[in-house]
C-alpha cells in the first residue's frame, strides 16, 4: 500500500484512547473497591 | 429524489417523536416524586393514576416506541439514498408502518387506562391487559415487516450491481436490521405462547422464569438496535459533517459483523440473579458481554480518529488543538458528539454491570437507570435529535427553525444528563436505592440520599427543558413558511482508504451462520432445559395498581 506523504498517525486520537482506558479502569475499579468494602461476595 | 420513501419516513419520525414528547414529559415528575413533590394526585383528573402508570408510560413509549419508529424510518431512509435505489416493494414498507401504528395504538390504550401498569419490561406474574401484548407484538411484527422491504431493496440492487461492494451506509443498516429479526424471536415466543394465552385466560399459570429468559433473549439485542442506528451515523454520517473521512472503513464494516455475532448470545447478563439459570450459563454470557468491548474500542478509535482527520483538515493543530477546530457551531455535529462523550461513560458502566460479583451491588438500584439513560437516553436519543437537524430539514424541505436553540438544546440535555446520570450512579453504588420506587414516601430512604435525589432532580427538569426546546425546532421547522433553496443532502462519509474492503466483510452467509450456531451454543442447552422443566404455575397478578 503506498503511503500518502503527509499521513501523520491521529496522535490525539490515541491520546483519547488512552485517557478513555485509564478512565474505565479508575471507574471500574472504585466499584469493585466497594464491593470489596463490603465484604466481597463472601460476606 | 425518492420522494415516497421522504414521505414514509417522515411519518415514523413524527410519530416517534409524538410519543417521546408524551414519554418525555413524565420524567421530570418521577424526579419531582423522589424529592418529596408529590404532583400524581393532582393528574388523576386528567387520567394519570399513578408514578406507576407514569413510569410504564415513560419507559414503554420512550425505550420501545420512540425507537423503534425512529430506527425504521431512518434506516429505510438511509438504505435507500445509500443504495441510491428506491424501494422495490414501496407498499411492503408502508404496510410496516401501519402494522406498527395499530400496534401502537392497542398497546397504548390500555397503559392510558391504567390496565396496563407492568412497566416496560412487563415481567410476569404482572398481568397486563392482553392489547398491551398484542400491540407490542404488532410493533415488532410491523417492524419485521419494515426490515423485508429494506432487505429486498438491498437484494434488488445486488442483482442489478453485481460485483459491486454494497455501500457502507447501507450493508450496515441492513446488519442492523437482519440481527433484529433474529432478536425478536425471543420475545415473539414469550408472547405468543407464554404470555398472550394467559392474559387472555385460556391457561391458567404462566412461568416467570421461562417468561423472563425469553425476554432478555430481546432484551439485551434491543439496546443494540437502538445504539446501531447511531453508529451508522457516527461512522457513515459524522466524518462527512466534520469535513473529515472515515478512517478505516473495512474495521466499520467489521464491528458491524461482529455487533451481528455478538448482541444476542448475551442476555443472561441481566438475569446474574436470577435464580432458574445456573451459574455456568451465566458465566458463559458474561465472557461473551466482555467480547463486546472489543468493537465498542475499535469503535471509539475509529470515529474519533475520523473527526480527528476533520478537525486537522480544518486547520487544528498540536496533539488536541483538532477538537477546537470541529464544527461546534453545527448542532447536528455538537448533539452527536456530545452524544458520544456521555455515551463512552454508560460504557464503562455497562462494563461494571456485566461484571457477575459487581452486578451483584448495582442490580436493581438507582445505578441501572443511571446506566441506562447514559446509553439509550444520552448516546441514542441525542444521537437521533442530531439526525434530526439534518434530516427533518430534509424531509420537510423547510430549513432549521433555529440553529442557535439546536446548540442550546444539545448543550442542556448534555448538563442535564451529566448530573441527573452522577446523581443516580451514586445512590445505587453508595446507598443500593432501589430503582423503580417511590422513594419520595419510601420509609428506609435516608437522608443522605437527598443530595444526591436532588442534583438528579435538578438534572431532570433540565432534560425537560431541553426536550421543550427540541420540540420547539422541530414545530418551528415543520410549520415554517420558509423553504429551503437547496436540497439537503444525506452526509455520506468517504472512506481514508479508497480500495475497498476485502470481500469476506461484504458476505452474509458466513456470519448469519456463525450468529445462528452461537446462540444455539449459548442458549441451546439452558432453553431446553427450562423448556422441559416448564412450571406453568403462576397466575397473574392484576389488582395491584
Ligand atoms: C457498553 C456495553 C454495555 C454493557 C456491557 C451493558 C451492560 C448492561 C447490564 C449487565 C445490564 C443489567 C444490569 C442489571 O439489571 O443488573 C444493563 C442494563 C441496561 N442497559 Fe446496558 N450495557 C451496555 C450498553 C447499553 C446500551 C448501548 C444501551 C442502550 C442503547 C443499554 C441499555 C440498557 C438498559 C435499558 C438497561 C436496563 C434494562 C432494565 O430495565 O432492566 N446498555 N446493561
Ligand atoms: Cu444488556
Amino acid at each position: 500500500m503506498e503511503k500518502d506523504k503527509k499521513y501523520k498517525a491521529p496522535q490525539g486520537t490515541v491520546a483519547l484512547v488512552i485517557l478513555y482506558v485509564i478512565l474505565i479502569i479508575a471507574l471500574w475499579g472504585s466499584a469493585y473497591l466497594t464491593m470489596l468494602a463490603r465484604g466481597g461476595t463472601i460476606g | 429524489m425518492y420522494a415516497s420513501v421522504k414521505k414514509l419516513t417522515g411519518w415514523y419520525l413524527g410519530v416517534g417523536m409524538v410519543a417521546l414528547f408524551i414519554g418525555g414529559a413524565m420524567g421530570p415528575l418521577q424526579k419531582l416524586e423522589h424529592v418529596g413533590i408529590n404532583v400524581y394526585p393532582a393528574l388523576q383528573n386528567v387520567g394519570l393514576n399513578s408514578y406507576y402508570q407514569g413510569l410504564t408510560i415513560h419507559g414503554v413509549l420512550n425505550a420501545l416506541v420512540w425507537t423503534t419508529f425512529f430506527i425504521v424510518g431512518f434506516l429505510t431512509f438511509a438504505t435507500v439514498n445509500s443504495l441510491e435505489r428506491d424501494l422495490t416493494h414501496p407498499k411492503l414498507n408502508w404496510a410496516s408502518f401501519y402494522i406498527m401504528v395499530i400496534g401502537l395504538v392497542m398497546a397504548a390504550v390500555p397503559v392510558l387506562l391504567n390496565t396496563a401498569t407492568v412497566l416496560f419490561t412487563f415481567y410476569p406474574p404482572l398481568q397486563a391487559s392482553p392489547f398491551y401484548y398484542m400491540g407490542l407484538t404488532l410493533v415488532v411484527v410491523g417492524s419485521w415487516v419494515g426490515g423485508w422491504g429494506m432487505f429486498l431493496t438491498y437484494y434488488a440492487w445486488r442483482k442489478e450491481n453485481p460485483g459491486v461492494q454494497t455501500p457502507f451506509i447501507a450493508l450496515a443498516s441492513n446488519i442492523t436490521m437482519a440481527m433484529w429479526q433474529i432478536a425478536t424471536l425471543g420475545i415473539a415466543t414469550e408472547m405468543l405462547w407464554l404470555i398472550i394465552p394467559w392474559s387472555l385466560g385460556w391457561v391458567d399459570g404462566i412461568d416467570p422464569q421461562l417468561a423472563r429468559t425469553f425476554f432478555w433473549f430481546t432484551g439485551h439485542p434491543i439496546v443494540y438496535f437502538w445504539l446501531l442506528p447511531a453508529y451508522v451515523s457516527w461512522y457513515g454520517m459524522v466524518p462527512k459533517q466534520v469535513g473529515g473521512k472515515l478512517f478505516s472503513e473495512p474495521l466499520a464494516r467489521l464491528v458491524f459483523w461482529l455487533f451481528l455475532l455478538l448482541s444476542i448470545p448475551v442476555g443472561l447478563h441481566h438475569q446474574y440473579l436470577d435464580p432458574s439459570v445456573p451459574a455456568g450459563w451465566k458465566i458463559v454470557h458474561a465472557v461473551l458481554t466482555y467480547s463486546l468491548f472489543i468493537p465498542s474500542l475499535l469503535t471509539a478509535f475509529n470515529i474519533i480518529a475520523s473527526m480527528e482527520i476533520g478537525g486537522r483538515a480544518r486547520g487544528g493543530t498540536g496533539l488536541l488543538g483538532w477538537i477546537r477546530a470541529l464544527p461546534w457551531d453545527n448542532p447536528s455535529f455538537t448533539a452527536q458528539n456530545l452524544a458520544m462523550i456521555l455515551f463512552a461513560f454508560g460504557g464503562i458502566g455497562g462494563l461494571t454491570n456485566a461484571s457477575y460479583n459487581l452486578n451483584l451491588v448495582i442490580h436493581n438500584t438507582m445505578w441501572i437507570p443511571g446506566h441506562f439513560h447514559l446509553t439509550v437516553g444520552s448516546g441514542v436519543t441525542l444521537t437521533f435529535f442530531g439526525i434530526a437537524y439534518w434530516l427533518v430539514p430534509k424531509l420537510a424541505n423547510k430549513p432549521l427553525f433555529s440553529n442557535k436553540v439546536a446548540l442550546w438544546q444539545a448543550w442542556t440535555w448534555f448538563a442535564g444528563m451529566l448530573l441527573m446520570s452522577n446523581g443516580l450512579h451514586i445512590l445505587g453504588l453508595n446507598f443500593g436505592s432501589p430503582r423503580r420506587t417511590m422513594l419520595g414516601v419510601a420509609p428506609y430512604a435516608s437522608s443522605d440520599w437527598q443530595p444526591l435525589l436532588i442534583e438528579a432532580a435538578l438534572g431532570g427538569i433540565i432534560l425537560g427543558v431541553s426536550g421543550l426546546l427540541f420540540y420547539t425546532n422541530m414545530l418551528g421547522t415543520v410549520f415554517s413558511k420558509k423553504t429551503l433553496t437547496e436540497e439537503i443532502e444525506m452526509p455520506v462519509a468517504e472512506p481514508l482508504d479508497p480500495h475497498p474492503a476485502p470481500a469476506w466483510l461484504d458476505t452474509w452467509r458466513p456470519w448469519v451462520v456463525a450468529t445462528v450456531v452461537l446462540i444455539l451454543v449459548s442458549y441451546g442447552p439452558l432453553l431446553v432445559n427450562l423448556i422441559s422443566n416448564l412450571n406453568l404455575t403462576s397466575p397473574g397478578f392484576n389488582a395491584l395498581w
